[in-house]
């Protein structure tokens, strides 16, 4: 037979390119979730010829699996292996990544769908971003990381983990604004600032607060702080000291003015100049905004000082002189001119004298009069007109106040006048009376309480009545009582009751009772109370260029308030000047929705007080005008800034986008919407742990020594938060005893998780080990002991069952059968105590140092919503609907699922699930292969085997990374100076797009021919320059990289000198390989376009017919007469799908397939050749036939186990599961059961398995022992049936039927280990005696019938078979995969495939799934015209080789053969470049191409005598 | 809101104390509480053990006669006998017929019935609370103690945090006491098992109690007449048996609240707890204003 090259793929580019009719189909697939089993599907479709959208709601892809420390049963290091996957993708030009994305609709139909995509923003360029993680370093946001689930910390801009694909950093934001930030007035970052001072970072966060604040350090004493009330942090304790912090930050600047940030650039001076009247802090801050922005600006103050209230209002014990002067003279340090002592009576004027505009801003000094007898009685103050005088420094004349004062008011200003009264010298008492009750009083809580330390007397709802005199002073004033103060409107509206009278003596009285405005006189219109009356937007008043704001305008505010009104003022008067509007009134003039809150992001967080700022001594404090509050130290100020939640995630600080060299942060980014077309669509979202906090009895979240086994798995992952030491999380100490509980969400009814999730059983034992890995160094030298418990041990998969053994067996892990019924936190020693039912009954309880709580698997949040708008059908527990006999497809035409949301399983049943939706979706799509592939044009390759050596060198600083640690200068440098390299620079990042084409111009302009980068990592780095390489007509293997950051600036950190010496050493070494380095061909095999499948069941039927429907021919051979192998056995499964009806439809359509051969009674007698081109001869009934094919398939299934245990074969009435399946299938019941009302079944299980000489679970025996138990019921209500076993693995959904048959009344009782049931024959009865594990007694039962669970064996001719094809078997006799995670239906050798019982036993869902995986696997190498074959393969120098065949030993793949001239010869297809030949050869004349010895002793020379030796050469 | 006051027979009898400090509480919040008028037996204990349909019945009366206000209860039993009550009638029509039937009326099972810390708690709340505080409790270390009653079965009671309930620890924490989070606030202290089968009693009282030691409190407070009993009337027995010492008070919660409120030890009826507190209260200072007078 020919071979037949396949030509599948190109006749489809014919037709499309002929344009005779497009293909209907498109070439392309939508890949829902990027987790193992997405990625392993886009690999898959990707190699088939198809354009592959692979989309993530995460930054990341990788999903659960990346945050995995191991993988079971074979402890591979979860990232170890998922890796590499990672990276594929990556590199693979047809995936296209979309990460932070998620689908909004979809439209069309199966192999054209349009569908709709919402991607959000990272605010970080994907293009631009180098993974330097220098914004990382520079962020000083700390929030929970979620991929280690809160046990440890993040940056808001991060990489989830450091092996991220895509490799780029991005900046996570809160859906709302941190609330400090949103609610202050101002717009002063206050997130921002609170973390940078936790980082230690105040410089910055002082240029941060001056960004929007220009009175750091008199807003960080005075502020009223709206900030905190609104913070987060109340609901857990106490709002965070955002203002104490702020004047930390402010004070420690102030006095180490080497930290003052350099003063922005100036911007262009402008010509215009404005005036500003009144030096308080509004004017002052449009004085400083405009000097900003360019524009010469003059104040015009009336007091000899500038600060307005700041100065003359605010006490000195506040906020002291010397503070105001230093905020002062940095604005007037921005070029502001001052003129004090000046009033300007008339603005206008000097907008007539060359201002272009002017903005007033007054302030409120008037004060209210109570309009009562005596008012104007010597001794009778005005509130303000006191303060101005005891603040203006000139204090009042002693003698001239008290010795008896009461202040009339209570609001802040009467608290401020009292405190003040109480510090003059000569005041004895203080008294303050307000009509309000202590609650209504509106001055600040603190101020009150402040003012009653320091003696002040409260007398409260009282109103003045008239204030007495006696010789022309003021002697007392009377009051009457006050009965309310605000009516039902929340009106002032006071009431008096002049019954209740009191009296207080006084030698003065202070009345503060409300400030007025006095700006009529300014000539601008004025309105209610006298404000002045402004455009609330632009505040432009009745006259053209005259502006106004502050107190004036806004009646008595705040010193926040004033600045943000003096913000609002720069704005408009710089945009009237330029003659547009300002950006804040465009915008509110939108009217967009107020800004929402960030919620708290974590609730229930642990309580941690508030550090109280130190204060005078209120004894002390009295004595003079010294400040009360003394400031924090920089440890108490980072420690309260450690308080924040930091609500917004992102702070906005705007670090990272400073230390950015590559420019690539976009904080504004925004969400984008956009629409792809896909021929098929698979949905792989995965799944989330159940919430262990829903089962409230075991106290996660509560207790902190009780973690989920996802946050223990972070524990033991050494890149985890504790670097993989096991500890206790309440203290960090050693754990000695460790508690699993099992089905934490899982099997769980009242929470509506009635499913088995698969995994916790072997989960929590691969825990247990690495636990027990973990602890052997130990201090005190005790093994750790582990307990789990569980209600079965679900062990069913490959090797699991001896997994679970050696755990208990050989490393004494306990598993105990109790669901705990509680789990109560010790006092003092917070050790978590478990309670439960021991085997037996008697109630137990045992502490431990950590409990692991094993949560279940759901659909992720938003799954639901993505179903329905795909129209995809869910079962009740929220996974895909799928039906046993066809598990990939959902319940709409084209969308494929795969993975664990079609059902609860692993990382093989998924990766397995991923091919097989790859092939189903293929399936749809054939005529379209190849149609949306991108294939890269490389010009053709220069000939350098002529050239001597020009070596390019290019030295990267990858950011900081390399930069900050290596002098990469000098490595360039020396690069330059050695031998052969005419061209060495360094560069930024030189994986840069722009570099990339650098390196193009330099070896055009140098006409270099190798190249060498010192760098990052090969593994993720050196397909991307080799690329590079091929761009420019240069063979890719004239290439070396070599690592200087992860192995030499991350690592020598501390030496910079040494580093850089090794870093040249390094870069030597390369260049030194790099002058030996050849072009090397990379070879191309045609590949035969067809399979053969070796096995005619359920796994072969169905793997002929995926291969044969994508267009290629197959060869079918069973070994029987007829097709369907095991499945002619079965006749429904569990959920009722009829099994017979699949099997004649699957006969059927695989004898009229026309690309199908089927061979019966066949068997193959010879397979020899290797992936792409395999020569085979079958036997067919004795005769011999030859055929080619590209693929081998084995699926070859298995069998029921015979067994003579318990009277089977001897007693008539002990039968297997099967034969009583077949009997219940007919209409007429077994005999034993036949006319009976109330017979008794015994079924045994695990008949000849899990025991010493079969040690694995055959998976399916617990299900069918389930399914027949149930018919027995239904047919006959009042049967006895008891099932007897030592676990129940009905997992998935199948949990739902043993709950279902435990309602029907099957009996399930469980026995121990290694004790078996009895059975015995007495007087015609039979009788088993069986150990009842729940009440620890012998229970007896006399079965009519007696049922065996026998299991599965492997087929007979797997030996055989596994030596043809040098594929290894399992110790239980089962084909042994390439990997068992990651290639569960690859075998080690390329181009071999494995489905079904071959592989181990399993349902039929599974067998199916598998089988098109093999599909999907085999596809891929189907597809393809050619395969490429590696240059780096190993070649033999047929001279010296003796033929001893050492290679062929040797090598692990099988590549090695000695050939008809009795030589040995290497086969390049299946040759994997590992060199392992090249080392065995005893002749040594085989090497491994681009690994060649003379390059490896160059850079050996190189390294120890500093390339003398290649010199001279 | 208004409401009207189910004392139930607990608080007629063995928990007068309960009865007396609850309404002194709500005097000082102006909290108005008028009793349920001809108000009879919830049908805790001995008819929801024995019939069905009674214990559905006899609350039912109780809650129509509210006539729709939200029913006040102290009594945490009587509170889940009234809460599963309602649950039962409002879900099932065949209930609701049987036992308009026997009360002779029908009733739809929506009246309100809220247990007095969720009144307090909620409807009167924090601020309030505090307001009316006048001698904080500085300085008592309580572990409040919530029982089984209040908080199961969840899907009916919907009391806060069924295994972490923090109402009590709220209202503590606003009189100015110190609770302590500790684990056993909602073990069963054997409830009625006090008449049938003391011994039971004994062995669960006795777990709440050496945890509460351990937790280093100086007091339990309660929400619940059983639990009070147990743990209070008991405890001598307790110490008996398993030959320990804890000389624990069982206060009410009503009766703390009532102290910092500024009552004095006869409006909360102090006198009538087994487990004398009085040394305790002198030495954290408490109560001493009205000792004196």
């Amino acid at each position: 037979m020919s071979a037949k090259t396949n030509g599948v793929q190109h006749a489809v580019i014919a037709k499309a390119d002929g344009g005779e009719h497009a293909p209907e189909a498109v070439g392309a697939v939508l890949v829902c979730g990027a987790g193992i089993t997405g990625i392993q599907a886009s690999l898959d479709l990707a190699e088939s010829g198809f354009r592959v959208y692979l989309l993530d709601s995460s930054p990341a892809i990788g999903g659960r699996m990346a945050g995995l420390d191991k993988t079971f049963p074979t402890g591979d290091c979860a990232m170890c292996i998922i890796s590499p996957k990672l990276v594929e993708c990556a590199r693979n030009k047809n995936i296209q990544i979309i990460t932070l994305a998620d689908v909004q609709g979809i439209s069309g139909e199966p192999g054209n769908f349009r569908v709709k995509i919402r991607q959000h923003p990272r605010y970080v360029d994907i293009a631009k971003c180098n993974a330097c993680g220098d914004c990382s370093e520079a962020c000083p946001v700390q929030i929970p990381s979620e991929f280690d689930r809160r046990l440890g910390k993040r940056k808001a801009i991060f990489k989830p983990y450091p092996q991220a694909i895509p490799n780029v950093f991005g900046i996570s934001k809160a859906a709302g604004r941190a609330p400090c930030r949103a609610s202050c007035p101002a717009g002063v970052n206050a997130q921002g600032y609170v973390a940078l001072t936790a980082a230690g970072k105040f410089k910055e966060a002082y240029a941060l607060i001056r960004e929007r604040c220009p009175f750091p350090a008199a807003c960080g004493r005075v502020c009223q702080h709206p900030c905190q009330e609104k913070c987060n942090r109340a609901e857990i304790d106490e709002a965070v000291s955002v203002r104490d912090l702020k004047r930390f930050v402010a004070d420690y600047v102030h006095a180490n003015p080497a930290e003052y940030p350099a003063a922005p650039a100036a911007a262009a001076k402008l010509d215009a100049r404005v005036a500003v009247v009144g030096g308080g802090p509004a004017g002052l801050t449009t004085a400083s905004d405009l000097a900003r922005l360019g524009y010469g600006v003059t104040v015009f103050e009336a007091q000899p000082r500038l600060g307005g209230m700041l100065r003359y209002g605010i006490p000195r014990y506040r906020l002291p002189d010397d503070v105001l002067d230093k905020e002062i003279q940095y604005i007037l340090d921005l070029g502001v001119e001052a003129r004090t002592s000046t009033v300007v009576l008339n603005p206008k004027n000097l907008l007539r004298s060359g201002f272009k505009a002017v903005f007033v801003a007054p302030g409120a000094w008037a004060s209210r009069k109570l309009g009562i007898p005596g008012e104007d009685a010597p001794g009778v103050r005005a509130g303000l007109d006191f303060l101005r005088e005891v603040n203006g420094g000139e204090r009042p004349a002693s003698g001239t106040i008290g010795p008896r004062v009461v202040v009339i008011g209570g609001g802040d200003v009467a608290m401020d006048a009292a405190r003040c009264a109480r510090r003059l010298p000569g005041v004895t008492s203080v008294h303050l009376a307000c009509l309000e009750s202590r609650a209504e009083m509106p001055a600040h809580a603190w101020e009150a309480a402040e003012a009653l330390e320091e003696g002040v007397v409260f007398h409260t709802s009282l109103g003045p009545t008239r204030i007495e005199t006696a010789g022309g002073r003021v002697r007392a004033v009377a009051f009457r009582a006050c009965t309310r103060v605000f009516d039902e409107g929340g009106k002032f509206n006071p009431r008096f009751d002049d019954s209740k009278t009191a009296v207080l003596e006084a030698d003065t009285v202070i009345v503060t009772i409300g400030q007025g405005i006095e700006a009529a006189m300014l000539g601008v219109a004025t309105g209610p109370g006298g404000r002045i009356v402004t455009d609330p937007e632009t505040l432009a008043t009745s006259i053209a260029g005259l502006f106004a704001g502050g107190d004036a305008v806004l009646g008595p505010a705040s010193l926040v308030h004033a600045m943000a009104h003096g913000h609002q003022a720069a704005e408009a008067v710089d945009a009237y000047l330029r003659g547009t509007r300002p950006a804040r009134a465009a915008a509110s003039a939108q009217g967009g929705p107020p800004e929402e809150l960030a919620p708290n992001p974590s609730p229930g967080a642990p309580r941690q007080d508030r550090i109280k700022m130190p204060q005078a001594d209120p004894a002390r404090r009295l004595r003079g005008f010294a400040e009360i509050d003394l400031g924090y130290t920089a440890e108490q100020a980072i420690a309260e800034a450690k308080r924040c939640l930091a609500c917004g995630q992102c702070s906005e600080c705007m670090q990272c986008v400073k230390v950015c060299s590559a420019g690539a942060i976009r904080h504004d980014q925004q969400p984008t919407e956009f629409e792809l077309d896909a021929g098929s669509v698979i949905l792989t979202p995965g799944f989330e742990e159940f919430q262990a906090s829903l089962r409230g009895e075991f106290g996660h979240g509560r207790y902190a020594n009780v973690l989920s086994s996802v946050q223990f798995e972070r524990m033991l992952s050494a890149a985890g938060p504790t670097g993989g030491h096991v500890e206790r999380p309440s203290d960090g100490g050693e754990v000695k005893k460790i508690a699993f509980i099992q089905c934490v969400g899982s099997r769980d009814a009242a929470r509506g998780n009635n499913y088995c999730s698969s995994i916790c059983c072997m989960s929590a034992t691969k825990e247990a080990m690495v636990a027990l890995e973990h602890s052997h160094g130990q201090a005190h030298g005790q093994k750790l002991e582990v307990s789990i418990f569980c209600m079965d041990v679900r062990a069913f998969g490959k090797e699991f069952d001896s997994y679970v053994n050696r755990a208990r067996d050989e490393h004494g892990v306990k598993y105990i059968r109790a669901m705990p019924s509680r789990v109560v936190e010790m006092p003092g020693t917070k050790n978590p105590r478990v309670r439960y039912f021991a085997p037996g009954g008697a109630e137990q309880q045992e502490e431990f140092d950590l409990v692991v709580l094993s949560v279940g698997m759901r659909v992720p949040a938003g799954v639901k919503d993505l179903a329905q708008r795909l129209g995809v059908g869910l079962n009740e527990f929220g996974f895909a609907r799928t039906d046993r006999l066809a598990p990939l497809a959902t319940s709409r035409p084209g969308i494929y699922v795969a993975g664990a949301f079609q059902e609860p399983k692993d990382i093989p049943e998924s990766v397995a699930q991923a091919s097989a939706a790859a092939a189903c979706a293929m399936d749809q799509l054939a005529l379209a292969r190849g149609t949306m592939i991108q294939r890269r044009e490389y010009p053709w390759e220069r000939d350098t085997s002529d050239e001597s050596p020009r070596v390019g060198v290019f030295i990267c600083h990858c950011g900081h990374n390399i930069a900050s640690i290596i002098d990469v200068k000098r490595v360039a440098e020396d690069a330059g100076k050695m031998p052969h390299v005419c061209h060495a620079e360094a560069s930024l990042y030189t994986c840069s797009d722009t570099n990339q084409q650098h390196i193009k111009d330099m070896i055009k302009e140098h006409r270099l021919n190798r190249l060498v980068v010192a760098s990052c990592s090969p593994r993720t780095h050196e397909i991307l320059f080799q690329e590079t390489l091929r761009e420019s007509g240069l063979n890719q293997y004239l290439f070396a990289m070599t690592n200087i950051r992860d192995q030499c600036s991350w690592v020598h950190k501390d030496d910079p000198v040494a580093a850089t010496d090794k870093a040249v050493d390094l870069m030597a070494m390369a260049v030194a390989r790099a002058r030996h380095l050849k072009a090397l061909e990379t070879g191309r095999l045609p590949v035969t376009a067809s399979a053969l499948v070796i096995g005619g069941g359920l796994a072969g039927m169905t793997a002929a017919l995926g291969i044969a429907d994508q267009g290629f021919e197959v060869h079918l051979v069973e070994k029987e007469p007829a097709l369907g192998g095991m499945l002619r056995n079965l006749h429904a499964t569990l959920e009722g799908a009829d099994v017979k009806a699949h099997l004649r439809e699957l006969v059927d359509r695989v004898k009229s397939h026309p690309r199908i051969n089927v061979y019966l009674s066949a068997s193959p007698a010879g397979i020899s050749g290797h992936v792409g081109n395999f020569k085979s001869v079958l036997s067919v009934a004795g005769r011999e036939k030859p055929i080619s094919h590209g693929v081998v398939i084995i699926a070859t299934g298995g069998q029921e186990r015979q067994t003579e245990l318990h009277l089977h074969g001897t007693n008539p009435h002990v039968i297997t599961q099967s034969k009583l399946e077949a009997a219940l299938a007919g209409a007429r019941l077994p005999a034993e059961l036949a006319g009976k009302t109330d017979p008794t079944v015994v079924m045994i299980q695990c008949v000849g398995s899990r025991n010493d000489e079969h040690a694995y679970c055959s998976r399916v025996c617990c299900s069918e022992a389930v399914k027949n138990a149930l018919e027995i019921k239904r047919r006959l209500p009042e049967a006895n049936v008891v099932v007897l076993g030592r676990d129940i693995r009905t997992y998935g959904f199948r949990e739902l039927f043993f709950e279902k048959a435990r309602q029907a009344g099957v009996l399930f009782v469980r026995h121990p280990e290694k004790s078996d049931p009895v059975v015995v024959e007495a007087g015609g009865q039979l009788q088993v005696t069986v150990r009842d594990s729940s009440t620890n007694r012998d229970l007896e039962l006399r079965p009519d019938l007696l049922v065996l669970s026998t299991g599965i064996a492997p087929a007979d001719g797997n030996p055989v078979l596994s030596g043809q094809l040098r594929s290894a078997l399992t110790a239980d006799g089962f084909f042994l995969e390439a990997h068992p995670k990651l290639r569960p239906v690859d075998l080690s050798n390329e181009g071999e495939f494995l489905c079904g019982v071959a592989h181990s036993p399993r349902f039929i869902d599974e067998t199916i799934a598998q089988a098109q995986a093999a599909v999907g696997r085999a596809s891929s190498v189907l597809s393809k015209a050619y395969l490429e074959i590696p240059g780096q393969t190993a070649r033999v120098k047929p001279e010296l080789c003796v033929a001893c065949a050492t290679c062929v030993k040797t090598c692990p793949f099988g590549a090695p053969m000695i050939n008809h001239l009795n030589k040995a010869e290497i086969q390049g297809a299946k040759c994997m470049g590992c060199g392992s030949c090249a080392a065995a050869c005893p002749a040594r004349t085989i090497t491994l191409q681009h690994q060649e010895d003379q390059a490896l002793v160059a850079m050996l020379d190189e390294l120890l005598v500093g390339g003398a030796i290649d010199d001279r050469a | 809101m208004s409401y009207v006051f189910f004392p139930g027979c607990s608080l007629d009898g063995t928990a007068r104390d309960f009865h007396r400090s609850t309404l002194a509480v709500a005097a000082r919040l102006g909290l108005d509480l008028p009793e349920l008028r001809d108000w009879t037996c919830c049908g805790s204990t001995a008819a929801h053990g024995s019939d069905a349909l009674l214990a559905d019945a006899l609350p039912a009366k109780n809650l129509a006669a509210a006539e729709g206000k939200t029913v006040a209860v102290a009594c945490a039993s009587c509170y889940g006998r009234l809460k599963a009550a309602n649950h039962h009638i409002a879900r099932d029509p065949a209930v609701r017929a049987r036992v308009a039937e026997v009360v002779g009326g029908d009733y739809d099972g929506r009246t309100p019935v809220m247990h007095l810390l969720e009144i307090l708690s909620r409807d009167i709340g924090r601020a309030r609370i505090a307001a009316a505080i006048r001698r904080p409790l500085a300085g008592l270390k309580v572990a409040c103690y919530y029982g089984c009653l209040l908080v199961r079965p969840p899907e009916i009671t919907r009391f806060d945090d069924a295994e972490n309930p923090t109402l009590m620890d709220q209202l503590m924490e606003v009189a100015g006491a110190t609770p302590v989070d500790w684990p056993h606030k909602t073990e069963c202290c054997g409830a009625s098992f006090s008449v049938t089968d003391a011994d039971v009693v004994l062995e669960l009282s006795n777990r709440i109690l050496s945890m509460a030691r351990a937790a280093g409190v100086d007091c339990i407070v309660t929400a619940c007449p059983l639990c009070q009993l147990n743990l209070d009337m008991r405890q001598k027995d307790i110490e008996a048996r398993f030959g320990t010492r804890y000389d624990l008070p069982v206060f009410y919660f009503t009766q703390l609240l009532g102290l910092a409120m500024g009552c004095t030890a006869g409006e909360l009826s102090l006198a009538s707890l087994v487990v004398a507190p009085g040394a305790l209260l002198a030495s954290k200072g408490i109560g001493r204003a009205e000792a004196s007078r």
